[in-house]
């Protein structure tokens, strides 16, 4: 039996709100407005007490999904194969990152700030059976998300035009809120977590994110850069775009705003895939960026608490080290007694390299469900029980060749700067094949283990069953450092 | 008046105390520093202002926050004759600064131990004041900027400046880092540097924090320079960033205008486009209705490319404009008065060749991706070569030019005066963007 792990080495590429697209009609704004415009932007720069109220930001959002829906994936498409996305998405993960135990059955899933209902698509894929129901500021978009679970064959949803703030209204308690790339255009970030945990079960989980404002901070400067001069009065539309897309195409190649953040590929012709990147970046209406700490502040002003960072292998300081094991006394010491969001936050200074602080949180305090106590059972991640997988795993068990797991699913060995490698032989291949067909015992598997290799490869001795146990124990323990296999008490 | 409160005036003596700023050997010498010189040099604040060349006589120049002294060492020999005082927090530092002028034999300084804000008590005003590297320590740096201004004479020129919050955004991240770990609770010093270094080299080197802000060249020496950039950016005491939109307040703030950017072509918006002269409308309409602080501020949330904001200001003055007469007088810039312009310049005259002024004062010509190159063709050198001993008066200039080219080359036609002076006073505007020349009207 063996299970490997090797690292290899990942570029890092500055990453960006990208997205596919199709397509939108807009509205000509003549030359002479915009020169109005400019001359809006530099006042109200000077005068810069002028908050925006809340109800305006609202607005500003809401005209700002209308013009153009967001996500832009053709009704067709579909997250079924994507078994990283699914992942995220399936509550079995943050649920057993904090209880050790799989969720109930039955669930009520609410995607709060659906828009185009694509994720929403994924939350149904991702936990088949449960119930899922999306609210979104934009009646556009809604009337999408409803096409497109339609489209899918999802009946079991439901959609409505609300702002996250009255989510009250429907009436209803959630097992899992997804609000995704939501929160950061909230006027009041804590009102809005306080009003969505007042709708989450007790030992429900919600997964929310706010935008990384280290790494993300050029992308404000060109906000505000693009607000000064006019461009963000008004929703923004082809003529600011062509706008945007004009001063970042005459600028010098080596002005940092340019080559950090703009791509040859958005040159030219005003295309779905540039209106996106600039819509949702230079100009994105109320995009705002956070620190760690703020956000942690947050949660606990909402009386809520952390559970894990969405992607958390790429939330470990260690891992920027060259030499992981063996870090700077100062700061080893000082590590000891770090909270996890001090943690957290001392990766992003070293380290700003993620768009979302993505994090998933629960009512605090809360004691993990009662199950009756029983024996130790072993289950593949929901997500691994893939027909690709299973059939790549028969392939290579029938070759006696290794398999490498990580390959089908890839957020739990992704780190900051390396993806790991998990790799596991033929004879874990063979041991662990039943649980293609669900959740097993481990003292079933250990029978199994016994019958397939009674005897040392080598000595041909029989194996002693203490020998067995540990081996097994050992595969699946690793496995578990991944969540590729689930251990529970049932 | 309280600019630096308690805790930040000790933290800040206590750093400057271990280790004097700038670390530059005492015999070093910043006779040939053209750049520098250039800068500290009241004729380029003066002239860009009101196009005269400033008093001649009993300059009186502060330098605050003197440090070591390097600075005010500078300022005395871009400013021959004028009186130096320096003040600093740190005593070690003041005894450095002592001893470096009087290695250099200059005798016209007194050096003093005392805050900015208590400059006051000196009972001096001051043609120009040096305010280098400073004023991003202030608790109140509206407060530093109004003590500066109360002893600033009503021409004088202060020159700061501030740390600019964009440029260093990922060096102030490494700050907090190290702030975390408890390094910059007491002074730092050797232990705090050997950790930052420690992490710093341990870190892989694709971490942001270490591709943006480590220079292994210097974090890694052992020696005084590599003590100095790991504690002037790592663990820098109350070092704090700003935006020109904040910085143009705290001018406001001290009854304070400003005159010009020191390196004035990298502040232009139009200088970030690859062809200035013709930019998208919508910037050329924001340049033309933006003050100047919000100019600066524009440029720098695009390219926030500068360490400094790095300015001269004064009291509320009307500025001059240049105006070109026949009585105007020509001066070459004190800074362009070299043994090595003048051995170039000669070489030029005698190979029949032209001389690129811009080789020799780079600083004018520089914009954030350009370097200008301003040219003498050998006409025109050999008509301004007087410059280099004397000012001479525009009419002269003519004089000269017609008696050294009499004839025009292709027809052979006598010279016309009048397109003698066209073309001369074409040549001396386009120099003077640059300061290469000063004109100054009667």
């Amino acid at each position: 039996m063996k299970a490997t792990v090797s690292r290899e080495e990942q570029g890092m590429a500055g990453e960006s709100i990208k997205i596919s697209i199709f397509l939108t009609g807009y509205l000509l704004v003549s030359p002479i407005v915009w020169v109005m415009l400019v001359i809006k932007g530099m006042l109200y720069s000077c005068s810069s007490s002028m908050e925006p109220k809340m109800d305006d930001i609202l607005q500003k959002i809401r005209e700002q999904f209308d013009y153009a829906l967001y996500p832009r994936h053709p009704l067709e498409k579909s997250p079924k194969d994507d078994l990283d996305v699914l992942f995220i998405h399936n509550l079995t993960t943050p649920y057993y990152l904090r209880y050790r135990q799989r969720p109930p059955q039955d669930l009520v899933i609410l995607d709060a700030g659906c828009g185009s209902g694509y994720k929403a698509l994924a939350l149904a894929l991702a936990n088949p059976g449960a119930r899922i129901v999306g609210i979104d500021l934009s009646p556009k978009s809604v009337e999408l998300a409803r096409q497109r679970l339609a489209f899918h064959q999802i009946t079991n949803c439901e959609f409505h035009v609300l702002a996250i703030d009255d989510v009250s209204e429907l009436g209803q308690t959630f097992d899992y809120i997804n609000c995704d790339e939501v929160l950061y255009l909230a006027p009041d970030p804590v009102a809005t977590l306080r009003n969505l945990k007042k709708v989450l079960k007790p030992q429900g989980i919600m997964r929310v994110n706010l935008h990384n404002l280290c790494q993300r901070r050029y992308y404000f400067q060109a906000q505000e850069f693009f607000s000064l001069l006019g461009l963000m009065r008004d929703n923004p539309e082809e003529f600011e775009l062509k706008t945007v897309q004009e001063i970042m195409e005459q600028l010098a190649d080596r002005c940092e705003l340019k080559w950090v953040t703009w791509s040859k590929d958005f040159s030219g012709s005003l295309d779905e895939k540039t209106i996106q990147f600039i819509l949702m970046n230079y100009l994105f209406q109320g995009d705002k960026g956070f620190t760690i700490p703020q956000l942690f502040k947050y949660l606990e002003q909402a009386e809520l608490e952390f559970i894990e960072m969405v992607d958390w292998p790429k939330w470990q300081l260690k891992s920027l080290f060259k030499d992981p094991d063996n870090l700077p006394t100062a700061l080893a010491l000082a590590l000891e007694e770090a909270t996890p969001a001090e943690v957290l936050h001392l990766v992003n200074l070293l380290h700003p390299a993620q768009r979302l602080l993505d994090l998933w949180c629960g009512h605090p305090n809360v004691a993990p469900p009662v199950v009756p106590q029983g024996q130790a059972m072993v289950s593949l991640h929901p997500q691994l029980r893939h027909e690709v997988v299973q059939k790549a795993w028969q392939e290579h068990l029938q070759g006696g060749r290794p398999l490498v797991l990580s390959d089908y699913l890839k957020v739990p060995v992704q780190g900051a700067l390396q993806t790991e490698k998990v790799e596991i032989d033929a004879i874990a291949l063979g041991a662990l094949w039943p649980l293609f067909e669900g959740t097993q015992s481990f003292e079933s598997l250990l029978q199994r283990w016994l019958q397939l290799y009674p005897r040392d490869l080598l000595t041909l001795e029989p194996v002693p069953v203490d020998v067995a146990r540990t081996m097994l124990r050992e595969l699946l323990l690793l496995l578990n450092r991944y969540l590729y296999v689930l251990l529970t008490v049932e | 008046m309280n600019g630096v409160g308690g805790d930040s005036f000790r933290k800040i003596q206590e750093q400057f105390d271990f280790g004097p700023y700038p670390h530059f050997p005492i015999e070093q010498s910043p006779q040939h520093e053209t750049e520098s010189l250039f800068i500290h040099n009241l004729v380029t604040p003066y002239y860009l202002k009101y196009k005269q060349l400033p008093p001649q006589d009993h300059l009186i120049i502060l330098d605050a926050g003197c440090g070591s002294g390097y600075g005010a060492l500078t300022l005395a020999w871009a400013n021959p004759g004028s009186h130096i005082v320096g003040i600093d927090l740190s005593e070690k530092s003041i005894e450095l600064a002592r001893h470096r002028f009087d290695h250099h034999g200059i005798k016209n300084y007194e050096f003093h131990v005392m805050p900015i804000e208590q400059v006051r008590s000196l009972g001096y005003e001051f043609d120009y004041i040096n305010c280098d590297e400073v004023i991003y320590l202030a608790d109140h740096p509206g407060l530093t900027l109004q003590a500066l201004a109360q002893v600033l004479k009503p021409r004088g020129i202060l020159r700061v400046n501030f740390h600019d919050r964009y440029q260093r955004f990922d060096q102030y991240r490494g700050q907090e880092f190290f702030e975390w770990l408890g390094l910059k609770k007491n002074n730092p010093e050797d232990e705090a540097i050997e950790t930052v270094r420690q992490v710093m080299q341990g870190l892989r080197d694709e971490v942001i924090l270490k591709k943006n802000c480590w220079q292994p060249a210097l974090g890694e020496r052992l020696d005084k320079l590599g003590q100095e950039y790991i504690l002037m950016n790592y663990l820098f005491q109350c070092d704090k960033g700003f935006t020109p939109l904040e910085v143009g307040r705290f001018l406001d703030f001290a009854g304070l205008e400003l005159i010009e950017m020191v390196r004035w072509r990298k502040w232009r918006l139009t200088e970030l486009f690859t062809d200035p002269d013709n930019v998208p409308t919508v910037i050329a309409a924001a340049v033309a209705m933006a003050t100047p602080w919000e100019q600066f501020y524009l440029v720098d949330l695009i390219h926030p490319g500068e360490r400094l904001i790095d300015f001269w200001c004064g009291h509320p003055q009307p500025t001059q404009t240049t105006q070109l007469t026949p009585v105007s007088w020509i001066y070459l810039h004190p800074q362009l008065q070299t043994e090595a312009v003048k051995l170039a310049w000669q070489a030029a005259l005698e190979q029949r060749q032209s001389l690129t002024l811009s080789h020799f004062l780079k600083t004018p010509a520089q914009s954030s991706f350009f370097q200008a190159h301003v040219t003498l063709d050998f006409v025109a050198a050999t008509v301004l070569w007087p410059l280099l001993e004397t000012p001479m008066q525009f009419q002269q200039m003519q004089t000269r030019w017609l008696e050294l080219y009499p004839r025009d080359w292709q027809t052979g036609q006598p010279n016309n005066a009048q397109t003698i002076a066209s073309q001369l006073s074409e040549l001396l505007l386009r120099l003077e963007q640059y300061l290469y020349v000063l004109i100054i009207s009667p």
